[in-house]
């Protein structure tokens, strides 16, 4: 496409490929006349002018010559480091050498001018390495060599060729900088300037060829291009000087003798030639094809070009000078033609000379883009990184810019890696998020608070964590008002020596332990305790009723007649004001709120204040009115005094007070915080957090830090979460933190269950990402399954909580969802599978059962995070089992007096059962172990009567923890955590699979529950019936059928995309063990089945890596080929990197069955 | 902080030139030299060719996801002159739309935020941008053109973020966004264009590289209330480009690298910048609190060099 057009017939040059802009320099061409006969030089300079439509080149200068250029170079030769120097090659022999930066300014310019040469010269260049070089050719086959600092003497590379002949073209080559090549019309010719003699003459003997341009190879030092001008041959010839016998390659194409070739330094397979055929062709010239291979004919123009060149900066542009006075720069990347507007600027200067002008110009545009047939190499992209969900960084690269051109490098497989890589900016946010998450899941709250606190160093933060800390102690108030420095025993202690008696201790004592209780606080004085008291305390002394009308008398007479109002009214008037509350007290309520009243009412001084709210129960009045200094003080005894219904409104208040102050003194805003704490106000505390949360992710980690465990304490109190937009914006901007940090499990976590929708968008996005929920399928609309774990803060029940995994596993999705994705798609079929593809797997029965059977085991499935929630509740560790539970404790060894559990005959390969136990079980007679795999053999009315496992997606979309038809507990089994202690009955209960640990209510269950002694199994069947078939309903076999059915409690299968992991490590198990025959190697392979059990286990619980788990794809690829040495690499590999003490259980495993693999020659195929 | 996850070997006959993951991370695309488009299930460390398409007649340059709540759609350019959008169908990916309506390579594509309505924006080395935008009354596909965005060539565009900067997830009110592009190229400028009515209007002109700008890409929001732009080019340089109200711009060049620059992304945060080199060299940017860019990281072929 042409992109530029200067009307022209000149010689031109780029300006050189550091220089920016791009210019053009144009000499007027010799031998050359326009329509008006002009004789004039003028050397002048183009801007490109690319970000301009159109296609005029900016006129940046235009100085006259005294001579018309046969050819003009522009290098980067330049003392004062300009522009460069441009030289022009002239008739008569003259060389003019000119400063570019002076020609840019329109000053004189020239700055040197030779005539040493005979003839034209044609032949110039620059030599790329040292710019000061200049190599020049003129008639009589002169060349010689300038060195810019000294132009007076030049150099001769040799003694001049025989015969005599213009010299057409000069080269230097682009590599060895000593290396120069000249063309003649009958030869090219070689010289090396250090030898200072020609080292090789190229002559093409078989066709007539008149050598007129050459192109050294960009790259490859021995490796030039001639073209040839001659038209019975105008051909370019690839030769190689190491076989400079004859040409490596012919590119035939031009019609017409070719005038210029020019080789794209950025792209070795690009060159260009043109000629007197007026077109432009681009070629490959290493491409193999007989002939050459044209990529584009750039442009057909209606004159001879006589030059082509690249521009050395922007490697799309060439540009061609042509006969017809057009200087045309073309993109070689196609596009379409620009509208071109053709001002006829002879016609305009000349008026009247249009029919002279218009003749030769007749424009012609191309309507077609013209593109190379193949990308040139600027186009392709070697490197490049781009950002996924969760932090990942995605990166690929090419080994080097060379292996580019060599077709062998373009399939290593290092160009076709990429790389996937989590990016962590936040270690700090992703660590204490960590630590928290732990802190969460394990619920030590206390001892984390403990440990935040005394890790800080301002003294106000250390406040804060002692507050929270507090509110996880047994009695958060006594601890809260120990941290306000009233610690009650030392007050009491205190009190009591100011006081003096020591009985009444007990009392206040026993008083202020009420206080842990506010709400049923009461007056703790009675008639009685006055009756005690008094009597203690009567004095022997007799005494006379005075009746006199003073005030005295007045009183008793009123009190003598009942006339208490009155007796009350006296009191007051006479100051006595503790008779007038005594008095009033027998008066009934009423009086004595009077009294109370009117006592406060008169009296003056704090004390009173708080005297009137305790008899008030209004400590509004003391928050409101106190000093705001006595913050503290308030605070006490609202902690001391109030419900826990109105706590929080006068700790806010409180807080409030001292936030509104906290612009005088910044402690109080401080304070204010803590009151917030005490009130369990999220939005409060948050908005009184300092700004920075946005912008420091420390800050912002901490404040999350606070308000998780603010939350922990107000669920404790059994008060319900509230969370505001202002915390909810936090705290969704808090999850897309973690999530950019790939930590997405946590991120979901604090999501909330906003209904905001960048929030909701968020939240899909994690659970999708996380596979939790199905992607790309129509997505269910009802969310009610995922809705579960973020109900966080608006369930007062802990919700589950996500564990905190390793931060660069975060693609492990947490437990609870693993069910769900694990679901298979609703049209697999729910029967069981064929045995071909997932062999039923006794050993995994086994262990099942045997778990659940085994205490010792049973940790091993203790995996559930909803599980582990349990633990919120009191810190239990024990009680881990939100299922109900009621045979839990079941007897792990079978009773004497009742037939010890049915053994089954697979049990041998039960692993983390106590070999003991395996022992005691497996010479069970009638019984031959099996093998796992093909050896399964059901009796047949058992296998008709394995139900069907239900959909699972049914199971797993419930309510883990509040399932109401699990959550029904069985009539006989104690309420209280009787679930450690056994129960003497329950002993003889054999152990009921149902209840197992896992609580894999999507088992196909074969064995029915034993039939009791008692009435307990009875309401299982029940509660059973609803969710599994029919079967359960069916009498119940005797005991003795019960013995002789082995229960073949199978797990959960394995996620649909590791089966195959199983698969093949079964298969090659038992065909190993099919072959072995030596009892040590049978053995071993028993051992294996324990460990690969293991380790489908992990793949069960989801607990790999994707590290791991990819590698154990790729171990079961290699094992499918047989390459069982690569095998054992990565198995070492695996085993000596950073997930050992993950895989440790299963790695010895695998390496003992594909050594036994190996040894015994098996091979799967 | 660097860590390799995961290493795929893609199989590609030829240079890989773009890695995409789509919406959700659990997908990846590639696209080769070798014309063809590759598509991995990249769930659970674990990769998986789900699809090879093959559809192009020339190296295919990039590749952008849609939105998913436009379904499972693909789009794809190649120095085929054409861009083509590729939909997966219960499971199978098939050729959706075809745009064939470039005289030169298509350089770059990227879907438009799903804020903008089903729309994608491509650059092509017939220096032109076509912006394709999808209506669904009538189920067709609209082909707006920028004649002569970049004279001998766009290299990249890249969608202005919808989210117009306020504090994140702050309403949820529907407002109408004004579409805008940043696009660059072999005219070394990075251009910004704004919809205005019917027409693509040319907003702003942003002349500082000396050399081919190979890629442009606009941050996506960061929540502050600043529009980001970085751009890298042949002259070794890349330049951020920051704009408080999408109309005037201050350039800031972040770092001269030792070798051309080929590719610039953010994160999806807006608060790391990758950059590629010719060296061979991925390294990873972020802007400190004083406003400065600092390299946090080094990748050398995944592999992290803190």
């Amino acid at each position: 496409m042409k992109v530029k057009d200067l009307e022209r017939t000149a010689n031109i040059a780029w300006s050189p490929s550091n220089e920016h802009p791009i210019y053009l320099a144009a000499g007027t061409a010799a031998q050359q006349l326009d329509a008006s006969f002009n004789t004039n030089a003028v050397l002048e300079i183009y801007s490109l002018n690319l970000s301009e439509p159109g296609l005029d080149m900016e006129l940046k200068s235009s100085v006259n010559a005294d001579q018309r250029f046969n050819k003009v170079i522009w290098g980067g030769y330049d003392k004062a480091n300009g522009h460069g120097t441009i030289v022009g090659g002239c008739d008569r022999g003259v060389i003019q050498i000119y400063n570019a930066s002076k020609l840019l300014k329109s000053e004189t310019a020239l700055s040197a001018q030779t005539t040493k040469h005979t003839g034209s010269v044609h032949a110039l260049d620059f030599n790329p390495f040292q710019s000061n070089l200049l190599a020049t050719g003129a008639a009589e086959s002169e060349i010689y060599i300038w060195d810019l600092n000294n132009t007076n003497a030049p150099m001769t590379p040799g003694v001049k060729s025989q015969p005599f002949e213009d010299v057409h073209c000069i080269a230097w080559n682009r590599q060895v900088q000593h290396i120069l090549a000249s063309t003649f019309s009958s030869k090219c010719v070689v010289w090396d300037l250090r030898k200072n003699e020609p080292i090789i003459k190229l002559t093409d003997t078989v066709s007539r060829i008149r050598w007129k341009v050459i192109a050294w190879h960009p790259e490859v030092a021995t490796q030039l291009c001639l073209a040839s001008e001659e038209d019975q041959a105008p051909i370019v010839q690839l030769w190689d000087l190491r076989f400079a016998t004859s040409p490596l390659k012919t590119l035939e194409n031009h019609q017409r003798g070719i005038l210029s070739i020019a080789w794209c330094a950025q792209d070795c397979n690009l060159l260009v030639s043109c000629g007197k055929d007026n077109r432009i062709l681009c070629w490959n010239p290493n491409s193999n094809n007989p002939g050459g291979e044209v990529l584009s004919e750039v442009a057909k123009t209606n004159q001879w070009n006589f030059d082509v060149t690249w521009c050395p900066k922007n490697p799309a542009l060439i540009a061609c000078p042509s006969f017809d006075g057009h200087v045309s720069v073309y993109s070689v990347m196609g596009g379409k033609v620009q509208q071109v507007q053709t001002t006829n600027k002879i016609a305009d200067s000349f008026p009247g000379m249009d029919e002279y002008a218009q003749a030769p110009v007749p424009q012609q545009s191309t309507p077609a883009s013209v593109d190379l047939t193949k990308p040139p190499k600027w186009l392709k992209r070697p490197i490049g990184a781009t950002f996924g969900f969760g932090g990942k960084l995605i990166t690929f690269a090419c080994e080097s810019s060379q292996a580019q051109n060599t077709q062998e490098h373009v399939t290593s497989p290092l160009i076709r890696t990429i790389f996937v890589s989590q990016v962590i900016t936040e270690p700090d946010l992703v660590n204490k998020s960590a630590e928290l998450e732990q802190a969460l899941e394990y619920g030590n709250f206390t001892e984390y608070c403990r440990n935040k606190a005394d890790s800080l160093m301002d003294q106000h933060k250390r406040n804060i964590w002692y507050f929270l800390k507090a509110n996880f102690e047994e009695n958060p108030r006594a601890e809260l008002l120990n941290l306000l420095g009233y610690k009650i025993e030392d007050v009491n202690n205190k009190l009591n020596e100011v006081i003096g008696i020591q009985n009444n201790v007990d009392g206040l004592t026993d008083q202020f332990s009420n206080l842990n209780q506010p709400g049923s606080y009461e007056n703790s004085f009675s008639l009685d305790q006055y009756a005690n008291l008094s009597q203690n305390t009567e004095k022997k002394t007799t005494y006379t009723i005075k009746t006199s009308d003073d005030t005295e008398g007045l009183i008793t007479q009123a009190l003598l007649l009942g006339n208490l109002e009155a007796a009350v009214e006296l009191c007051f008037k006479a100051d006595r004001f503790a008779d007038a509350i005594i008095i009033a007290m027998s008066g009934g309520p009423e009086l004595l709120a009077r009294a109370q009243y009117r006592y406060l009412q008169q009296s003056e001084g704090y004390v009173s204040s708080i005297i009137s709210a305790l008899v008030s129960e209004d400590w509004t009045s003391v928050i409101n009115n106190c000093d705001i200094n006595s913050w503290k003080e308030a605070l006490v005894a609202t902690l001391t005094h109030s419900s826990n219904e109105d706590l929080p409104k006068l700790c806010e208040l409180l807080g409030n007070r001292l936030e509104a102050d906290g612009k005088l003194n910044p402690k109080f805003a401080q304070n204010a915080q803590l009151c917030y704490i005490c009130a369990g106000n999220f939005e409060k505390l948050v908005n009184s957090w300092s700004d920075s949360v946005k912008k420091s992710s420390n800050d912002l980690q901490e404040l999350v830090e606070l308000v998780t465990f603010l939350q922990k304490s107000v669920e404790r109190q059994g008060r319900k979460v509230e969370i505001g937009t202002r915390l909810g914006d936090l705290l969704a901007y808090y999850a897309s933190l973690l999530a950019s940090q790939g930590n997405l499990s946590a991120a979901l976590s604090y999501l909330g269950n906003s209904q905001n929708q960048q929030i909701g968008s968020l939240r899909d996005r994690l659970s999708i990402s996380l596979g939790y929920k199905p992607a790309y399928a129509q997505l269910p609309r009802s969310r009610q399954s995922s809705r579960q774990s973020f109900s966080n803060y608006s369930n007062p029940i802990p919700s589950p909580t996500v564990p905190a995994y390793n931060q660069f596993n975060t693609a492990l999705p947490s437990q609870p969802w693993q069910q769900q994705t694990q679901a298979p798609p609703p049209q697999q079929p729910f029967s069981p599978p064929p045995a071909t593809t997932q062999p039923p797997r006794p050993t995994s029965v086994g262990s099942a059962h045997g778990g659940s059977s085994v205490l010792g085991s049973r940790g091993k499935y203790l995996v559930d995070p909803s599980v582990q929630s349990g633990n919120l509740y009191g810190g239990r560790n024990f009680n881990t089992n939100p299922y109900p539970t009621p045979n839990v404790p079941l007897n792990p060894t079978p009773i004497a007096n009742i037939p010890p559990m049915p053994p089954l005959p697979n049990q041998p390969n039960v692993h983390n059962q106590p070999m003991g136990n395996v022992e005691k079980l497996e010479p069970m007679p009638g019984y031959v172990p099996l093998s796992t795999a093909s050896g399964w053999n059901d009796p047949p009315a058992l296998r008709r009567s394995m139900p069907r496992p239900p959909p699972k997606s049914e199971y797993s979309s419930m309510d883990p923890i509040t399932h109401p038809l699990y959550g029904v507990p069985t009539p006989n089994v104690p309420a209280s955590n009787g679930f450690m202690e056994p129960i003497p009955n329950q002993q003889s209960f054999p152990p009921n699979p149902m209840f197992n640990q896992n609580f894999d209510h999507n088992q196909p269950i074969t064995q029915p529950p034993l039939p009791p002694t008692t009435g307990f199994m009875q309401p299982h069947p029940e509660a059973y019936n609803q969710n599994f078939n029919a079967n359960f309903q069916q009498p119940q076999p005797p005991v003795q059928v019960a013995q002789e059915v082995p229960a073949p409690i199978e797990k959960l299968p394995l996620p649909e995309e590791h089966k195959i992991i199983q698969i093949v490590f079964d298969d090659l198990r038992n065909r190993c063990t099919n072959t072995a025959n030596n009892p040590q190697t049978k053995r071993k392979l028993e051992e294996v089945v324990r460990k690969l059990e293991s380790l489908y286990d992990m793949l069960r619980e989801d607990k790999l890596s994707p590290n791991t788990l990819s590698a154990l794809h790729q171990l079961v690829q290699l094992i499918q080929a047989g390459d069982y040495t690569s095998c054992l690499n990565l198995h070492t590999q695996l085993v000596s990197g950073p997930d050992f003490s993950q895989i440790a259980s299963f790695m010895p495993g695998l390496k003992v069955l594909i050594q036994c693999a190996l040894q015994l020659q098996v091979y799967l195929r | 902080m660097v860590t390799v996850l995961n290493s795929i070997d893609t199989g590609h006959e030829d240079m890989i030139h773009d890695a995409e993951m789509d919406f959700y991370g659990l997908r990846l695309a590639t696209c080769s030299s070798d014309n063809s488009i590759k598509i991995y299930d990249i769930k659970n460390g674990a990769h998986t060719l789900l699809e090879d398409l093959k559809g192009h007649f020339g190296p295919v340059w990039q590749i952008s996801w849609g939105h998913p709540k436009f379904g499972n759609l693909l789009a794809s350019c190649s120095y085929d002159r054409k861009v083509i959008i590729w939909k997966e169908q219960q499971g199978k990916w098939s050729k959706y739309y075809e745009y064939a309506n470039h005289d030169s390579s298509v350089n770059s594509v990227q879907f438009a935020p799903p804020e903008f309505g089903l729309a994608l924006a491509c650059g092509s080395s017939d220096g032109c941008i076509s912006i394709l935008t999808y209506h669904e009354e009538s189920n067709t596909w609209e082909a707006k053109k920028i004649q002569n965005a970049h004279a001998i060539g766009c290299n990249s565009v890249s969608w202005c973020p919808a989210v117009t900067p306020e504090p994140d997830f702050g309403n949820d009110e529907e407002t109408t966004f004004v579409r805008r592009l940043v696009s660059g190229g072999c005219d070394n400028l990075v251009k910004i264009w704004q919809e205005d009515g019917d027409k693509w209007v040319e907003a702003n002109k942003l002349e500082v590289h000396s050399d081919w700008v190979r890629d442009v890409s606009w941050a996506p929001s960061s929540g502050l209330n600043r529009h980001y732009i970085a751009s890298c080019s042949q002259d070794r340089r890349v330049i951020i480009w920051t704009s408080e109200d999408i109309k005037t711009w201050n350039s800031n060049v972040m770092h001269t690298f030792d070798d051309v620059v080929w590719n610039v992304s953010w994160s999806l945060n807006g608060n790391i910048l990758a950059v590629s080199g010719g060296d061979n060299k991925v390294s990873l940017w972020k802007q400190s609190m004083e406003g400065t860019w600092m390299c946090i990281s080094d990748v050398l072929k995944g592999q992290s060099a803190m």
